[in-house]
């Protein structure tokens, strides 16, 4: 039961929020121009000077997607998928993202600012999250000018992002400190150290499978290195705490936890119909079993996407069908089940 | 029930939309629900974005904020500190006598010390650079004194002032 930050840090990335030099924002920026400005980063990107391995897994190729013609459900998959955001789908007019092939890297063009640059990778990897979108970032530098002053840093449409422009974030999974109750202690004393804690899907409680998302509040007065290596502390400060509370939740409650967690799996591989809330309480037990080495994943990347196939427009996107709610949530069951017996088993 | 979005208010703007059988729900605060509620085209009808955070502002200077216009972009300082945004560029050097005590108190200091674009240069940030293998070198070698000093440089660097260094 030795566990390492990977079992959960299930996600880091890193975001950078730039403007173009001598545009107006894009609250503001309510023309043709916003269109050119997607094309152009577009093209910067695509041209980037790749490195081998990125020609290989198909990350040198970005494609293009214009909010006005996407429709409603391929937007909100990307939404679910974290590469887009609920602001960038309601500028319908301008709003555009330009995204990579294996999906790590998307560059969303006309949010809040004009170009958020953002990468990221699976597990605990904020460096190499930074190192992939420091480039990109340099890349587009080179088509586009960028706003930028010599006293603070890169220009942004609110001050809370000036200087770095930079937020390095992780998604955490923390059912351990939730479940002993813990987590709002932990939270202050984060908190404390200048950052921020959410939920992802929501408050982050059991129903949104302990899923939490800790970045950095101040981005000006502090290097990009700086940065990373401060969220990094603290997520590690996290981290060993959760460590520590499975462990200790497991010494104390074995029998009731193994209950929870092998009903859990029992549900999720023999429901008729299941919806994404049940889905996300469920699998987070199943998650826990697998951390305990109670279930066995033969594949854990497929394991770990089926918390983004089960929400709302991605299992739509799965059945190839046009379903009603009722008719999903019997589709989403059966997926799930059919996934989860062919790669966890007890 | 907490807001989707800061997590910390109580939701009190519910939205659950149904697009071809696809259930979205947002749960918002008042304070986010005026900055992300509305289409973006809608922004000019924003609130008081920054309501809970109202410490950030200087209200002595708040007397004067119509008198700032940007004259890029048109916004006004008043805009400005309604919704927290500005519209342009520009607007940072035309409002830095309300914007940069914002910034202060927000942040904590008032100058960039890390990245700098391609073909730019700038000497604070690699004077901070410089000054941070320095410090690295000075604990490894246990001269806790001369970090000492690197440390208020770096500091004077940034501006950062001993006050607010908290936020
Ligand atoms: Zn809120
Ligand atoms: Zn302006």
């Amino acid at each position: 039961m030795n566990g390492n930050y990977n079992d959960v840090v299930v996600t880091s990335r890193v975001r950078l929020a730039r403007n173009a030099d001598g545009l107006p924002y894009p609250y503001k920026l309510n023309d043709d121009r916003a269109l050119l400005l997607a094309k152009k980063v577009c093209d910067a990107v695509n041209k980037r000077s790749s490195e081998p391995s990125d020609v290989e897994n198909g990350d040198a190729d970005y494609a293009l997607y214009r909010m006005e013609s996407i429709n409603d459900i391929d937007g909100e998959v990307l939404r679910e998928k974290h590469l887009i955001s609920a602001d960038l789908l309601e500028n319908k007019k301008y709003g555009a993202a330009i995204i990579n092939g294996s999906e790590t890297v998307s560059v969303m063009v006309g949010e809040e600012d004009h170009i958020r640059e953002q990468c990221i990778l699976q597990g605990f990897d904020l460096h190499g999250a930074y190192h992939k979108i420091n480039a990109v970032d340099d890349d587009i530098s080179k088509a586009i000018k960028f706003a930028y002053d010599a006293k603070l840093g890169y220009l942004t449409s609110c001050p809370t992002n000036i200087g770095t422009g930079m937020r390095a974030s992780a998604m955490m999974f923390l059912p351990g400190l939730g479940i002993t109750r813990n987590l709002e202690q932990c939270v202050g004393a984060v908190a404390r150290l200048n950052m921020t804690i959410r939920g992802v899907y929501g408050e982050g409680s059991e129903a949104d499978g302990y899923l939490y998302q800790i970045s950095n509040q101040k981005t000006l007065g502090v290097s990009e290195q700086e940065i990373l290596g401060s969220v990094q502390a603290s997520i590690g400060h996290i981290a060993d705490a959760e460590l520590h509370a499975r462990e200790q939740l497991f010494k104390e409650n074995s029998v009731a936890m193994k209950d929870r967690i092998f009903r859990s799996y029992g549900v999720l591989c023999n429901a008729y119909t299941l919806d994404s809330k049940e889905f996300m309480k469920l699998f987070a037990m199943v998650k826990l079993g697998v951390f305990y080495e109670l279930l066995k994943v033969s594949d854990s990347q497929r394991f770990e996407k089926l918390v983004t196939d089960a929400q709302p427009a991605n299992i739509l996107n799965l059945s190839g069908k046009q379903l009603g709610e009722e008719e999903r949530d019997v589709f989403r069951a059966a997926y799930v089940s059919k996934t989860l017996k062919s790669i966890c088993k007890r | 029930m907490k807001c989707d979005e800061c997590g910390k208010r109580e939701a009190t703007f519910h939205s659950i939309k149904k697009i071809n059988g696809v259930t979205t729900e947002r749960h918002l605060c008042s304070e986010c629900q005026k900055k992300y509620g509305g289409s973006l085209m809608k922004m000019s009808g924003l609130g008081n974005l920054f309501g809970g955070l109202g410490s950030f502002f200087d209200e002595p200077r708040l007397s004067a904020r119509n008198e700032y216009i940007c004259p890029s972009c048109g916004t006004t300082g008043d805009e400005f500190l309604r919704t927290g945004f500005v519209g342009c560029s520009n607007c940072y050097k035309e409002f830095a006598p309300i914007i940069m005590p914002v910034i202060r108190r927000m942040q904590g200091d008032v100058s960039h010390v890390g990245k700098v674009p391609l073909g730019v240069e700038n000497s604070v940030s690699m004077e901070y650079d410089r000054l941070k293998k320095e410090l690295e070198k000075a604990i490894e070698l246990e001269e806790y004194e001369q970090a000492g000093i690197i440390r208020d440089r770096m500091r004077q660097l940034k501006g950062e002032s001993s006050d607010e260094r908290k936020l």
